[in-house]
């Protein structure tokens, strides 16, 4: 196909760049999550397993779907002891479990400090469903995904497409538990998706 | 249900909803929270004006070359292993999604929200081949559940209805046994309809903006109903506007920022999903087979004319939020599944004037609609030439503005008619006086006025005789 040519324009700028001159990614990024009502766990990588544990305690191995693919070792052994994992070989049996579910863990690949969303890449086998149809989200934030906004994370798609490269069969932004305003704009949380998130975030 | 949602005059259905004060009460309430929302959420985001200019040039460019994205998006869409289909109008969408289910054997269906799918009017095309079509979203499902009323905003279909008519209707039609409350209102319908998900054949799906540059579809949520859809069922149908493209991922940032931030007044909403075509074949969750069906049904017949700027629009609404004529009338008093100042310039564009000619008069020209507009479409302006267009090229004026300027036209064209009819309208006004200032109970056309307001009286003196006396004593000054 050929090219449009198309005039340049001046992309306008958020006021989250401001923010982040005075306060850390990381801190823009709480607040935002504070507002879309997620709850906020901070931990660090070697107190991570004792979060998990205390985020689970009293829920059985099968109730608690996990996908996480190449995790550290102490991670990986973890899931493996504490959790179902998504299995593809299992075939739809995975969406039943899902649906079962108390947990649902994951691990995002992005984070979006101006809005507190989760960039989930649906790639690799990693399952749509297990963000979706547990009772409780919990995601997984290594600080270091924390970008500022939607801007860099499409920038990285775009620049994916220009390289040629597929792009994942599903991507998720998530941002809070599920909810509707929809009876007399009223806001109830928690209606199709998952009725809470839990953010874990490893700094 | 097609695009038409109320028969009668446009009139009579106004006068009718007037008189709902529990709509009239949601419609301002929710108009005044969704626009402090919105106000704050741009405030926030900061050069709210720049976006909106950014939004409306990459709108604008996309519109002007449409037939080239279209070209880029059904290509990537097909590349990646989705099937694409235009569809000329109503009639071959709903002939080709029918053909889809039946290849499928599909007997369940599940929906996400989708105002073009309303349009097309799906639902019942699919009923009539024997498929179960089920509402998801949460405002949409009340509303299929209630006998299929019609809905009355495009982003919050319900917002007509009371918490107790709710109610009412999920214990007559689903066995409900609870409260009005909101939360347990929404948490039955949670319950039902996961059965429905997972029991479900065929998902089908809007399409908030489709990437021209990769063939995704976004679809932009907040209760989770979408991703559902295009989790479960093997066979995904999405159903898209011809016009809802964008060209690359960089212009979707500006477009979703604008979007939910003049929607709803939030930074993003719950879910922003990009779908790619079908899963991949290692994957386990999501479609096996994709279609996407790109319908025109009359789209393309406003490229190229003076309304072009309507097919900017993205569906967020705030032109309903900000519209004082809505804020009285409510949705369905508009007749048409796209109220508000986008339905009122968009629906006879697509459904012709005939029955739709009273719609452009439903707005006071104040402009608020426009300041609002999210890609700057000038809507009030698009509403003046569509009264232009009624009257000078399809005759068809209300008859009062005939007579009306007919009347004017006589009383003007003459000099001795013009003065004369002039000095009798001071003396004939007075005899209406109530009070010597303002007329309470005007006859014939006077009355539509004086039905809500007082008519002041001409002056007793008229300006020609007023200019005439002082012309001599101020010429030298």
């Amino acid at each position: 196909m050929t090219k449009l040519e198309r005039k340049k324009i001046a992309l306008p700028i958020s006021s989250v760049y401001n923010d982040i001159e005075t306060h850390s990614l990381k801190q823009v990024f709480i607040e935002s999550a504070k507002l879309i009502r997620a709850e906020i766990v901070e931990t660090t990588p070697s107190h991570l397993i004792d979060t998990l544990n205390t985020l689970i305690e009293g829920i059985y191995a099968n109730e608690i779907l996990s996908s996480i693919q190449d995790a550290p070792e102490q991670l990986e052994n973890w899931l493996e002891q504490h959790t179902t994992r998504w299995n593809p070989a299992l075939g739809n049996q995975n969406i039943l479990t899902a649906e079962q579910a108390k947990f649902g863990i994951t691990y995002c690949d992005q984070a979006l400090a101006e809005s507190g969303t989760v960039v989930l890449l649906n790639e690799n086998n990693k399952g749509r469903s297990v963000s979706l149809l547990p009772e409780i989200h919990i995601v997984l934030i290594p600080v270091g995904t924390i970008v500022p906004r939607l801007r860099e994370s499409m920038r990285q798609l775009h620049q994916r497409i220009k390289e040629g490269k597929e792009v994942p069969s599903c991507i998720n932004y998530i941002t809070g538990p599920s909810n509707s305003a929809d009876i007399e704009s009223y806001l109830v949380v928690g209606v199709h998706g998952p009725l809470r998130t839990i953010y874990v975030i490893i700094d | 249900m097609s695009i038409k949602i109320k028969a009668g005059p446009f009139k009579k259905r106004m006068t009718a909803e007037l008189k709902n004060d529990f709509m009239r009460k949601a419609v301002s309430s929710a108009q005044d929270g969704l626009g402090a929302r919105r106000n704050l959420a741009t405030d926030q985001l900061g050069e709210w004006e720049k976006w909106r200019e950014a939004g409306q040039e990459i709108r604008q460019h996309t519109v002007n070359n449409l037939a080239h994205y279209l070209e880029q998006f059904s290509e990537q869409v097909t590349k990646s292993g989705g099937i694409v289909y235009f569809a000329k109008d109503d009639l071959e969408a709903t002939r080709y999604i029918k053909e889809v289910v039946q290849k499928k054997n599909a007997k369940k269906i599940v929906k996400a929200k989708s105002m073009v799918t309303e349009e097309i009017g799906l639902n019942a095309a699919l009923e009539s081949i024997g498929c179960e079509v089920v509402e998801t979203d949460l405002g949409e499902f009340i509303l299929q559940v209630d006998d299929h009323d019609p809905p009355s905003h495009i982003v919050v279909p319900a917002l007509h209805k009371k918490k107790e008519q709710i109610r009412d209707v999920f214990v007559e039609k689903l066995g409900y046994t609870k409260s009005a409350d909101p939360d347990e209102l929404a948490k039955h319908a949670r319950y039902t309809l996961r059965t429905k998900f997972l029991e479900a054949d065929v998902g089908i799906t809007g399409c908030n903006f489709g990437v021209a540059e990769s063939g995704t579809i976004c679809l932009v949520t907040n209760e989770g109903n979408a991703r559902l859809v295009t989790t479960i069922p093997k066979t995904q149908i999405t159903v898209m506007g011809m016009e809802r493209l964008v060209p690359t991922f960089e212009d979707l940032d500006v477009m979703i920022s604008l979007l939910t931030r003049a929607a709803v007044g939030q930074r993003i909403t719950s879910y922003v999903t990009l779908l790619t075509g079908p899963k991949k074949q290692q994957e386990v969750d999501g479609p096996e087979e994709l279609h996407v069906v790109i319908v025109d049904n009359g789209r393309s017949k406003i490229l190229g004319t003076d309304f072009q700027e309507i097919l900017q629009c993205i569906r967020c609404g705030a032109c309903l939020n900000v519209c004082p004529v809505y804020r009285h009338i409510g949705g369905h008093a508009y007749g048409s599944i796209y109220p508000g100042p986008v339905g009122a310039v968009l629906t006879p564009l697509l459904d012709g004037y005939e029955d739709h000619k009273d719609l452009p008069y439903a707005s006071t020209l104040c402009g608020a609609c426009t300041d609002v507009c999210p890609v700057k479409i000038p809507l009030h302006g698009l509403l003046l030439k569509h009264r232009q267009a009624i009257v000078e090229t399809e005759g068809k004026a209300p008859i009062s503005e005939r007579l009306m300027m007919k009347a004017f036209g006589f009383g003007a064209s003459t000099n001795s008619v013009y003065t004369g009819g002039s000095k009798m309208a001071a003396v004939s006004l007075k005899m209406l006086l109530k009070n010597k200032q303002m007329i309470s109970n005007g006859p014939g056309l006077l009355k539509e006025w004086t039905n809500s307001r007082d008519f002041p009286t001409p002056k007793q003196s008229r300006f020609r005789d007023w200019m005439k006396d002082h012309e001599g004593a101020n010429s030298h000054d």
